[in-house]
């Protein structure tokens, strides 16, 4: 009868473990492995300056309409501000042209704003055809000539400049470049230094370049806007688009040469600043432009559940993204349990606690492998000293497991502290070592020892360890993390087959070393 | 290696899953457990059913009770303090004289009267007991052993380990503490163990740390071949362990005393494999053929006859 309901109740869970997986594999088509690249990022803008009690506006351009890119999960933080979303006409005052491009500006505005003031802009850049980046793609509207609006003076002065570069220039592909190259360095040049008597920073350069441009008859505008990388440190990098001869050239202002702007994203084209402020003082603009790993699945997802919509209502991708991120992190645990159970009823091996060597290998994932397995081994060591005074006091059970407990964190926050002053950030990453479980690691070791010895005290020590290392290596694979998290589904197989581990009556592996004797004759 | 496997197989090797899940498991309820896991239960409830025991005297519940200890250690110079709910002889003082004002272990070294204390604390704080219980710490007899073993035993006791399966003894073995075992007689603590012939209660060879020997490791006299005293009756005490308590797969430990003759130490329901090792013989047959006829069985003295005629060397 027993048997029956076991044979049942495994295949139950099989079956329905299995089916649900491989419906999801071969009719929804979810990837059976983790995609290598991220395929979204996290643009951030922070907006900070001083409120001088007076009414204040800040106008920030935001992302809108970048080619090849969607622009999901836009927030706008700031605490008490009015806020209108616009779109702004790329005006460069003096300039109009209804043909241009258009920015999307976010206004927020406040009565009364004193002290520091936070906003926050926060956005989500997502490639519209899947994991590949887009390829650059040259702007719709096709640039007018415009009157670049000089005054008399500065009219003399650029065509004085214009001329003389014209002169030592073949084509536009070397006029550009000379033209960039006097700009940045105007006091080589007195008629170039004239008209950037008022330009600041990089941004004013190339707004004076693109009017210079325009009077030399090529047709030009400025894009302002980031590079998606790696790296969370985001700067705004200007190009020049020039359309001549029926095709657009791009200009790369930093870098002073013509060239294909690769991973580069759009963010506003004209003359306006990234942030402007009026009624406050000390703008700070800090950008963040961050890869989302969590954010890797969200592609297929949001594919399939266009199609089967009410499939991720119960899914773990319907929870928050934060809540994802806990979950990968839980479903590792049976993960680790189920190694646990084969290591130790299939291959007989014993370690301190059931489950602790889970625990430890959790706590890896904080500090990486090598540190996490030192800091053990240091802590541990050190605490066992600690143990071995304290038997010589004769303190009773529960004291002296608080004694060793709170001698662990002591330890623990001298080895952060000196690793710290040692140059070492690793040895601050403890956060969530678990303290309790070493204090009992420590007792028990400790006991062991008295009672059978320091050998095979630390033949189980390091065998626990060993453990927690096969854990930890088990419980960081990357596709097995994947599999587990896309296919939630695959713990009912683990759930059969753990349950068949429950009833296997056969010979440990370890059990071959024990009844040596019998094999040998 | 898959031969290996076979050979154990053939041998008739009951593995630590199988012990669990074939016998441990259906056969011991856990309703049962308290009676064998507390000793002081186990003491009364042996007592009534006319086995042999240690003496208690006296049993401590909780701190404050240390009290009465002077007055305990004052009346008794040879003793035995024990954990109620120990696992694998941990926790287990064994008292053999007295010095003044000091006691002496079996290993010639002293203990004071604060060392006692202390341990009993521990005992009653729950270091010994399985997941850290709070405890009793019992006091008892100290077994005077029986000079059958002089010179196969080195300090403390030698005690005898009968696997009864559903009444009927199985197997039997004969623990010698060494010098490395500390006077403990667990095996996996460095003790020696020293297979029993069923139907003659004559030792057979012995196994030490997982290997063949012929002579203590310590006293160098050979261990084969002792006659055990009485031993149609020790097997009915433990063929008596099953009736009382109803664990079906049952270890008893009995020691042998000079004077009093078998006394029940402990019953243990979840008994270790090392007899097979001791014994050079694996348990599976033996269960098997109770496994068929244990119905026929009705009192003790059939089952210890069914044994003596069928599990001999």
């Amino acid at each position: 009868m027993n048997k029956i309901q076991l044979k049942l109740l495994v295949g139950i869970l099989l079956t329905i473990g299995l089916s649900v997986f491989c419906y999801k594999v071969f009719v929804l088509g979810f990837p059976l492995v983790p995609s290598e690249k991220t395929s979204a990022w996290n643009v951030e803008a922070h907006v900070a300056f001083d409120g001088e009690n007076s009414p204040v506006k800040v106008v920030l351009q935001t992302l809108n309409r970048v080619s090849g890119f969607a622009v999901t999960d836009e927030f706008f933080i700031g605490a008490g501000y009015g806020r209108q979303r616009v779109s702004q006409r790329v005006t460069d005052k003096k300039l109009t042209n209804d043909a241009y491009d258009q920015n999307s500006v976010v206004i927020w505005s406040k009565r009364n704003a004193d002290g520091k003031q936070d906003l926050i802009y926060s956005a989500v850049l997502r490639p519209e055809s899947g994991d590949k980046l887009p390829k650059w793609s040259p702007p719709q509207q096709i640039p007018e000539l415009r009157d670049p609006q000089f005054t008399d003076a500065e009219t003399v002065a650029a065509d004085a400049l214009l001329s003389k570069i014209g002169k030592e220039s073949a084509d536009m592909e070397s006029f550009v470049p000379l033209l960039m190259q006097t700009l940045k360095h105007p006091e080589s040049d007195s008629n170039a230094a004239y008209l950037l008597r008022d330009a600041t920073g990089s941004r004013g350069v190339v707004n004076v370049a693109v009017r210079l441009l325009h009077l030399s008859g090529i047709a030009a505008q400025s894009v302002h806007g980031i590079t998606l990388g790696t790296s969370s440190d985001a700067r705004i990098s200007h190009w020049l688009e020039l359309y001549q001869d029926d095709s657009w050239h791009m200009f790369d202002v930093a870098k002073g040469v013509f060239s294909t702007p690769v991973n580069f994203v759009p963010w506003w084209r004209g003359d306006a600043p990234l942030a402007q402020l009026t009624g406050g003082s000390n703008l700070q603009v800090s950008l963040s432009v961050v890869p989302d790993a969590i954010d890797a699945m969200k592609n297929v997802v949001d594919r399939i559940s266009a199609t089967h919509p009410t499939f991720f209502d119960y899914s773990l991708f319907s929870l928050p993204v934060q809540a994802q991120a806990t979950y990968r992190v839980i479903l590792l645990i049976p993960i680790g349990a189920i190694l646990l159970v084969f290591l130790r009823n299939v291959i007989g091996f014993s370690t301190f606690g059931t489950f602790m060597p889970v625990l430890i290998a959790l706590s890896f994932r904080e500090t990486q492998l090598l540190w996490g397995l030192s800091l053990f081994s240091i802590v541990i060591i050190l605490g066992l000293g600690v143990r071995l005074y304290l038997e010589h006091l004769k303190l009773l059970l529960v004291p002296r497991l608080a004694c060793v407990l709170i001698s662990v964190v002591l330890l623990m926050a001298g080895i952060s502290i000196v690793c710290f002053k040692l140059g070492i950030p690793r040895g601050v990453s403890v956060s969530l070592f678990p303290m309790v479980i070493l204090s009992m690691t420590i007792e028990r070791i400790s006991v062991m020892w008295d009672e059978l010895g320091a050998g095979k005290a630390i033949q189980q020590a390091v065998g626990s360890m060993a453990v927690a290392v096969l854990a930890y290596l088990v419980m960081t694979n990357s596709y097995i993390e994947h599999l587990f998290f896309v296919f939630p589904e695959l713990f009912l197989v683990l759930l059969g087959l753990t349950v068949l581990m429950g009833r296997y009556t056969g010979y440990r592996l370890l059990d071959l070393i024990r009844f040596r004797t019998f094999i040998r004759g | 290696m898959f031969q290996w496997f076979k050979k154990l197989k053939e041998s008739g090797v009951v593995g630590m899953n199988a012990r669990n899940a074939a016998y441990v498991l259906p056969h011991n309820p856990r309703r049962l457990y308290p009676l064998v896991d507390d000793k002081e239960t186990t003491k009364r409830l042996t007592l009534d059913a006319g086995l042999h025991v240690p003496e208690l005297y006296g049993v401590f519940r909780a701190q404050h009770e240390l009290k009465k200890l002077p007055e305990l250690l004052k009346k008794h110079d040879s003793f035995v303090v024990k954990p109620a709910r120990g696992a694998g002889g941990n926790g287990i003082l064994v008292i053999t004289g007295k010095l003044g004002s000091h006691f002496l272990k079996p290993d010639d070294s002293f203990v004071s009267t604060d060392e006692i204390h202390f341990h009993i604390s521990n005992i009653l704080s729950g270091m010994y007991s399985l997941g850290g219980m709070p405890d009793k710490a019992l006091v008892e007899y100290c077994v005077k052993f029986d000079p059958v073993f002089h010179g196969i035993a080195y300090q403390g006791v030698p005690d005898i380990r009968i696997i009864v399966y559903k009444g009927v003894p199985v197997m039997a073995m004969l623990r010698l503490p060494t010098r490395e075992s500390d006077g403990k007689a667990n095996l996996h603590q460095g003790a020696m163990g020293c297979g029993i012939d069923i139907r003659t209660g004559k030792t057979t060879h012995a196994v030490w740390k997982n290997d063949n020997h012929e002579t203590h490791p310590d006293t160098l006299l050979p261990v084969g071949g002792v006659q055990i005293p009485g031993w149609e009756e020790l097997l009915r005490q433990a063929s008596l362990g099953y009736s009382v308590t109803g664990l079906g797969y049952l270890g008893v430990d009995i020691v042998l005393d000079k004077d009093l003759g078998p006394l029940i130490l402990e019953l243990n329901a979840r008994p270790g494999l090392a007899i097979q090792v001791a014994n050079k013989s694996g348990l599976q047959t033996r269960l098997d053929k109770v496994e068929a006829v244990h119905h026929l069985l009705q009192s003790e003295n059939q089952r210890v006859q069914y044994a003596m005629e069928h599990f001999g060397v």
